[in-house]
């Protein structure tokens, strides 16, 4: 493949020939712009079938020599439609050019860069803040569900602000996470959770205090050419982000005012016994087992709904201003953002407060810099989630129907093991304050026009605040506190040289190269207490003893090198080529520097004469190329032999050994091939990004288990490789289009393999295969990293009552083994995507978008207590009340007598639902006032109203409908190894927004 | 010609920068100590030491569950508690994929691997005194053979049964190096554990103070007193007689260690103790799994209650009334909801801070007057061994006996190691070095079936199996006990 590129690379130099032309006569004029008649600089003339041409200068004027007989000039520039002007006998010919409407004109972003879209080689998607704008979200990165192919996307505990599951192209690591790394405006952002507790398996958001508002464009890089320039950290696909700049020149400041307001509610909860049907089942059940109390009046005879009391109506507002302007040398935005959120359960809610300013000024002709800017601080109620009994959903599921929140007085009483979320709720402070500033600061400077230079000083300085007090009740005798403050700061330095430059008239280059530095430090302070005077004191001060405290510090540096190639022959064959020397603090003295490079190469076969003449066509490109990238999330110090405090003995300090050192540790490599296709066809009604990838990681880091003699039971060592292959499809049509009327619609799709090639030194099961286990999944040879490895349960034998199993063999059996498992399908999907569409007339608009996951599995752990009719220690679902009971039932239960109802409860395929399901994701209408009416007030600029829905409906499967969860679940968050399982994890919104958009 | 000037400066202030930037990436962790910063100072030294005993706390190493597991096999404690792995101990059908025993060697080899540290790091510690650095090796060693000892005595047959041939333990003695070739070592024998066990006791009785300047550190931390009572156990354990006698006869004779007046020394840090593992309400082995206190008090008072009173120790106790030893206990619910009986030598669930008996004098006691009457032989009484045990009987509020024949007193010797130490995790090796069964026909664990639970010196499961993953990952090396 290599050698392919270097032969087409060879070859594009020697169609380059030289512009020896019969030069005979002058043609000249002047381009201008259709939009506001200004000159337009740089817009390059061609006499069409040569290579001769010359480019406009800075006053949109040009002077060409062009045969005696004439010829046509194509006049083209990025941005712009290209036109094809039949000289004749004209000497001056005057244009004005309009904007390109179909999309291919407009720029990506790319890694320190940008690029027409055109001649964008890289596996690129990008989302406008302006279609994510109605999708309600707390953090940016959720609007991309179901919008990009090949991202993948899962909710984890609904815990506000809590972290969403993303994925790009797969799950390319074992143990060191897959969350793409976050560039804002050149900032790559912290890494790393900063919260404690009580959010469940997810920790804070990494975008949580970005503003969606203030969002331009996010743009996801896929492939290694894509990702290659961010070198050891590229390997999980690259967001990056970009705010909006004042783009108005005319020295008129424009300002927007956006509000909207909403409610919520869960998609789905369980239908659970109320008290009397707990009452009746259960002294069935203990009438059948010849135990007591055997009546439903020997029970507690109180009632309470415990689902009912957890959840509310959840409630959103927020409030958005912005303004921005400038003239021709200065330009500023400036944005500023309230929003309170209130979850549809008791005890979360989300403050938000943000504010950004984005500046640049022109100082000199060659002379340029600026600053962007946002400070945020957000500040929450936090409650625990799934496998917590503090957590309410969990509560509101388990707590008996029998038991009250509170005693005859009136006041909150202690309801046990089972917590009383109630109370909690209303009693505990557990409040989370995040401040966070992302900046940079930065200089350009262009001495010629060909060079470009910029600096760039950034600084992501983030900070937490934990505050936790018990009161007495909760916490006897006298209540305890904690705080816990946590601060990580960022700075980095980037400089980029770009230089560009053509040769010959068709011969296009330039050039990137670049340095940059980050080095991060992450503290920690906390400290506990207990013994309070009164609950209304909260601060630790008064705590009779503190009990607890203590501070860490941890932190990592990064230096790398970069450098990108760009070539194109004629816009028709374009050529890239990346490099970047990562050095990182994190490796092994012998392992600290890694190279990471790309290639990849393009043809635009719509510029090429067969195809020129086919009108059908608008554009298509076709690209191949490979490249590689890094993954360097193994912790700070992981490569040291290390000694960690808490050790202590009888009174006195001691360490102990926490890890070996381990020199040879490094990053996690990963290869990528992608060949891409980009076709647009009858004037821009059709759009077709299709791609195919290969992803393989090698040296993945796997805990590979050691003879414990050593004192240790694992090591880390870089031996996995992991193979993630998929077809990553979007395609827009504009399928109707007449007079006002436009349907737009997207459909994309991304297939993916994910599969484990090989495993060094792990365990090896019963079919020979090197496999990893984490709790009922496996990574295994020949199999995905998320194989649930399960018995299969197959029916409650209609004649006896019991339960069956199979065997490994397929054999029924009244024996549940652990030795019986099989692999039983997968927590990754085989596709997910999004189908979009959209219809405008006039200042109408309605938009209806669907997304959908297909061939996953969730395992559905809720069911091990809610469904476990052995155990009358916490509330059923109603669906336990379908047990057997005589032959000939075809029951979900076993008979109440059986003596197999203990064993019922364990984990088999009886807990295993199909994970494919559509959802009406979002569902919007909105209203633009037409500009005549703006015209008339002499102050509007525009106004839009809309109301949207999300989450509307939900097509999925019936078992796992009646058992009560929802398809979005996630309950260990990112961790790759345990992904698609819910214990108790909280429903998504169903939700419903009014919101005004005005411009002024 | 300009720009390419401009270039070139960019280009080499970036890469110099860059290079310049290169040491910077040299970082030091702040939360942890480097394993170079580690012995870097006498106090980092000291602190690694500690977290040798800390380790030692475990639940797994002489936390309680390998200890009380010693006194259920055998025939001191009904084990009442449910946890499946435990029950398969209980009832002697105890397989090598375990996950309780596992734990009991892995946890006691990452003691072990600690304590190689803390022995090869020491002498690098730079200016620290010639004794200061034999005290701390000391240390680790004596917790490195008290760890061996702990685990030949689960993990192989004892001496008795085939003279010490049988397979033993890798003997790790080193640090470990980051490659795990270099601990997949064959077990050695029991006689040649034994030799190692011996040796490093010794090194540790030469470079271990007597005393420290506080009860706490001269009862919870190694001194040469504690490493001469091990070398006696030691010694008892291999019919080495003569030695075990004068071993013991050194601590006996130390002013540091006395018998207590009465048994309100538990957890007390008196001259009682020779070697006692500390554990604080901040800091002890206990987990949610069990614990000293956690396991032998009843559920109402915040423990598990899973050991209990067997009946054959409840009726050792009847057969002589009047024992002060037997006052030792009270009633409460187990963890099958029955009132049981519990011994008192652990009392506080709530904080699990009981500290865990290792060694004291009365065991020593003990192991003298067992040595000198096995050298006496047969005939009369040994009248030194007679008078020891005596002394342990007029502090239990017993007369003293008067055996008439030597074998008599050998067989009082037994009763009394039996009643004094119960609880206290003696009683398995004690039968097994002794030819006895742990348990017969009458004191089986009545949840068992008939017949499961009854064993013979040498059967295969009075001892433990090699964790079998540590047996696959060996691929060979380390071979697995008959039966398992």
């Amino acid at each position: 493949m290599r050698k392919f590129l270097l032969v087409s690379f060879m070859l594009m130099f020697m169609f380059a020939s030289s512009n020896l032309w019969a030069q005979d006569r002058t043609v000249s004029g002047k381009v201008t712009s259709v939009d506001d008649g200004s000159a337009l600089p740089g817009v390059n003339v061609v006499l069409k079938g040569t290579t001769a041409g010359t480019v406009t200068d800075i006053d949109g004027n040009y002077s060409f020599s062009v045969p005696s007989d004439g010829g046509i000039l194509v006049f083209s520039f990025i941005g712009l439609a290209s036109e094809e002007i039949d000289i004749g006998a004209r000497s001056v010919i005057d244009l004005e050019m309009s904007p390109d409407v179909t999309q291919l004109s407009e720029v990506v972003i790319q890694a320190y860069g940008e690029q027409s879209r055109k001649k964008n080689l890289q596996s690129i998607a990008q989302v406008d803040g302006e279609d994510i704008q109605d999708i309600p979200t707390i953090t940016p990165q959720e609007a991309l569900n179901g919008k990009v192919a090949g991202v993948r996307f899962t909710g984890t505990t609904g815990i506000l602000g809590g972290e969403t599951n993303l994925q790009i192209r797969g799950v390319a690591s074992i143990t060191s996470g897959t969350r793409p790394l976050y560039v804002v405006d050149g900032v790559p952002l912290n890494d790393v959770d900063i919260s404690d507790g009580n959010g469940g398996a997810s920790g804070l958001d990494p975008l949580l205090e970005l503003n969606s508002n203030d969002i331009e464009t996010m743009t996801i890089l896929k492939d290694a050419s894509a990702t290659a320039l961010y070198g050891s950290r590229g390997a999980n696909g690259v967001v990056l982000i970009t705010t909006k700049r004042g783009g108005d020149q005319s020295g008129k400041t424009r300002f927007s005012f956006d509000y909207y307001t909403g409610w919520s509610e869960p998609t789905i909860t369980r239908d659970l016994l109320n008290a009397d049907q707990f009452r009746q089942f259960r002294a069935e059940v203990n009438t059948a087992r010849g135990s007591t109390p055997s009546t439903p009046e020997d029970f507690p005879q109180d009632s309470f709904d415990w689902l009912d009391a957890t959840l509310q109506t959840g409630r959103v507002e927020s409030y958005n201003f912005s303004a921005s302007g400038g003239n021709e040398k200065t330009q500023y935005f400036f944005g500023a953002t309230y929003s309170d959120q209130e979850n549809h359960w008791i005890g979360n809610d989300l403050e938000r407060y943000n504010g950004r300013f984005n500046f640049s000024h022109q100082a000199s002709d060659k002379f340029k810099l600026g600053w962007n800017i946002s400070i945020a601080r957000t500040q929450g109620d936090r409650s625990n989630t799934e496998n917590s009994t503090f957590s309410p959903y969990t509560v509101a599921n388990l707590q008996l129907p029998w038991v009250l929140p509170t005693n005859e007085d009136g006041d909150f009483v202690s309801t046990g093991f089972i917590e009383n979320v109630i109370a909690i709720e209303e009693l505990n402070l557990s409040q989370l304050i995040t401040r966070r500033v992302i900046g940079n600061t930065y200089f350009e400077f262009e001495p010629i026009p060909e060079l470009f230079i910029r600096t760039d000083f950034g600084a992501d300085i983030q900070q937490s605040e934990e505050i936790g007090r018990t009161p007495a009740l909760l916490a006897p005798p006298a209540g305890t506190g904690d705080k816990d403050v946590q601060q990580v700061n960022k700075w980095l330095n980037t400089t980029t040289a770009r230089y560009a430059t053509n040769f010959g008239l068709n011969h296009n280059i330039s050039a990137l190269i670049g340095f940059t530095y980050e080095s991060q430090t992450q503290t920690q302070t906390f400290v506990t207490g207990n013994t309070f005077i009164s609950d209304n004191l909260t601060t630790l001060n008064n705590a009779a003893n503190i009990d607890g405290g203590g501070s860490f510090e941890t932190g990592y540096r990064l230096a790398g090198t970069f450098a990108r190639v760009n070539y194109d022959y004629n816009s028709k064959y374009l050529f890239e080529a990346s490099v970047r020397r990562d050095g990182s603090s994190r490796f092994g003295e012998d392992e600290r520097f890694g190279t990471f490079w790309a290639v990849k190469g393009g043809w635009i076969l719509s510029q090429e004469d067969f195809l020129s003449d086919i009108k059908a066509i608008d554009f298509l490109r076709l690209s191949i190329g490979y490249g590689t990238t890094g993954n360097d999330r193994i912790g700070n110090f992981a490569s040291l032999g290390l000694f960690g405090a808490g050790a202590d003995y009888a009174g006195f300090s001691g360490i102990e050994v926490n890890q070996p050192a381990n020199p040879v540790l490094t990053w996690e490599q990963v290869g990528q091939l992608d060949i891409s296709l980009r076709a647009d066809f009858f004037n821009g009604r059709l759009g077709i990004d299709a791609s195919y990838y290969e992803k393989k990681t090698t040296e993945a880091l796997l805990e590979v288990p050691i003879l414990v003699t050593s004192g240790f039971d694992g090591i880390d060592l870089n031996a996995g490789e992991i193979r993630n292959r998929g077809v990553d499809l979007s395609i827009d049509v504009i399928p109707l289009k007449m007079g006002d009327f436009v349907w737009k619609t997207n459909l994309n799709v991304g297939f993916l393999d994910n599969e484990v090639l090989s495993l060094p030194g792990a365990a090896v099961d019963e079919d020979g295969n090197e496999f990893i286990a984490s709790g009922n999944q496996r990574a295994v040879v020949g199999g995905s990293i998320n194989e649930f490895y399960l018995t299969r349960f197959l029916e409650i034998d209609p004649e006896t009552g019991d339960p069956v199993w199979l065997t490994r063999d397929g054999e029924r059996t009244s024996t549940l083994s652990t030795a019986d498992r099989v692999y039983a399908g997968s927590a990754i999907p085989d596709f997910t995507g999004g189908f979009t569409n959209t219809f405008t007339w006039k200042g109408l608009s309605a938009s209806v978008f669907i997304s959908f996951v297909s061939g996953n599995k969730i395992l559905n752990d809720d069911l091990g207590f809610v469904e476990n009719p052995s155990s009358g220690g916490f509330n059923h679902s109603t669906r336990v009340l379908n047990y057997w009971t005589q032959p000939g039932d075809v029951a979900l239960f076993p008979r109440l007598d059986s003596p197999l109802l203990t064993t019922f409860d364990n984990p088999s395929t009886n807990r295993l639902v199909s994970g494919s399901h559509a959802r009406l994701r979002n569902i919007t209408l909105s209203y633009s006032l037409p500009g005549s009416i703006l015209e008339k007030t002499n102050f509007l600029r525009s106004a839009r109203i809309y109301v949207s829905g999300n989450n509307i409906t939900t097509w999925f499967n019936d078992e796992a409908e009646d058992s009560g969860i929802d398809p979005e679940v996630n309950q260990f968050g990112d961790n790759a190894q345990l992904q698609g399982e819910t214990f108790f994890s909280l429903p998504q919104a169903r939700s419903i927004q009014v919101g005004v958009n005005i411009g002024f | 010609m300009r720009i390419n000037k401009n270039l070139i400066i960019l280009l080499l202030t970036g890469f110099l920068v860059s290079s310049c930037l290169e040491d910077e990436l040299e970082l030091d962790p702040q939360q942890s100590l480097s394993t170079s910063t580690a012995f870097a100072s006498v106090g980092n030294a000291t602190g690694t030491v500690f977290g040798v005993y800390h380790l030692a706390q475990d639940l797994d190493v002489f936390g309680s569950m390998p200890q009380l597991a010693g006194d259920y096999m055998a025939d001191n404690v009904n084990f009442v508690g449910t946890f499946p792995t435990l029950q398969d101990v209980n009832s002697l059908t105890h397989l090598a994929d375990n996950g309780s025993t596992g734990a009991w060697w892995s946890e006691a080899y990452e003691l072990i691997s600690s304590a190689n540290l803390v022995i090869e790091g020491v002498p690098t510690v730079p200016d620290i005194g010639e004794a200061e650095a034999a005290a701390l090796i000391g240390e680790a060693k004596f917790l490195r053979a008290l760890t061996y000892f702990h685990l030949v005595n689960l993990f192989a047959q004892p001496v008795q049964i085939d003279g010490g041939q049988s397979l033993g333990l890798p003997l790790i003695l080193e640090a470990f190096n980051g490659d795990p070739v270099s601990v997949n070592l064959p077990r050695s024998t029991v006689e040649e554990v034994h030799q190692q066990i011996r040796q490093d006791l010794l090194d540790a009785v030469a470079g271990l103070p007597d005393s420290y300047g506080t009860d706490t550190e001269t009862r919870g931390r190694a001194t040469s007193g504690a490493a001469r009572a091990l070398l006696s156990r030691l010694h008892l354990y291999r019919e080495e007689w003569t030695e075990a006698a004068d071993f013991a006869n050194q601590v006996i004779q130390s002013s540091i260690y006395t018998l207590a007046p009465d048994y309100t020394f538990y957890d007390g840090l008196t001259a009682e103790d020779v070697f006692t593992i500390v554990n604080t309400v901040q800091d002890n082995g206990a987990t949610g799994s069990g614990g000293w206190d956690n396991y032998y008090e009843p559920s109402e008072q915040n423990g598990r209650g899973d050991g209990t009173f067997s009946q054959s120790l409840i009726s050792a106790f009847e057969e002589e009334p009047g024992d002060l030893r037997f006052v030792l206990k009270k009633s409460g619910l187990d963890a099958a909801n029955i009132m049981s009986m519990f011994t008192t030598k652990y009392d506080d669930a709530l904080n699990d801070d009981s500290d865990a008996p290792i060694i004291r004098v009365t065991e020593i006691y003990l192991n003298r007057a067992e040595a000198l009457a096995m050298i006496t032989g047969s005939g009369s009484p040994n009248t030194e061994a007679l008078d020891l045990i005596n002394t342990l009987r007029t502090r239990a509020g017993l007369e003293d006996l008067a055996p008439a024949t030597n074998s008599e007193l050998i067989d009082a010797i037994a009763v009394e190691r039996r009643k004094e130490l119960c609880f206290e995790g003696h009683r398995r090796m004690d039968l097994l070095r002794r030819g006895l069964p742990l348990r017969t026909t009458g004191n089986l664990p009545a949840s068992q079936p008939t017949g499961v639970g009854i064993s013979s010196p040498g059967d295969d499961k009075v001892i433990i199996g090699i964790p079998q993953d540590q047996v696959d990952l060996s691929e060979g090396v380390l071979v697995q006990n008959p039966g398992f």
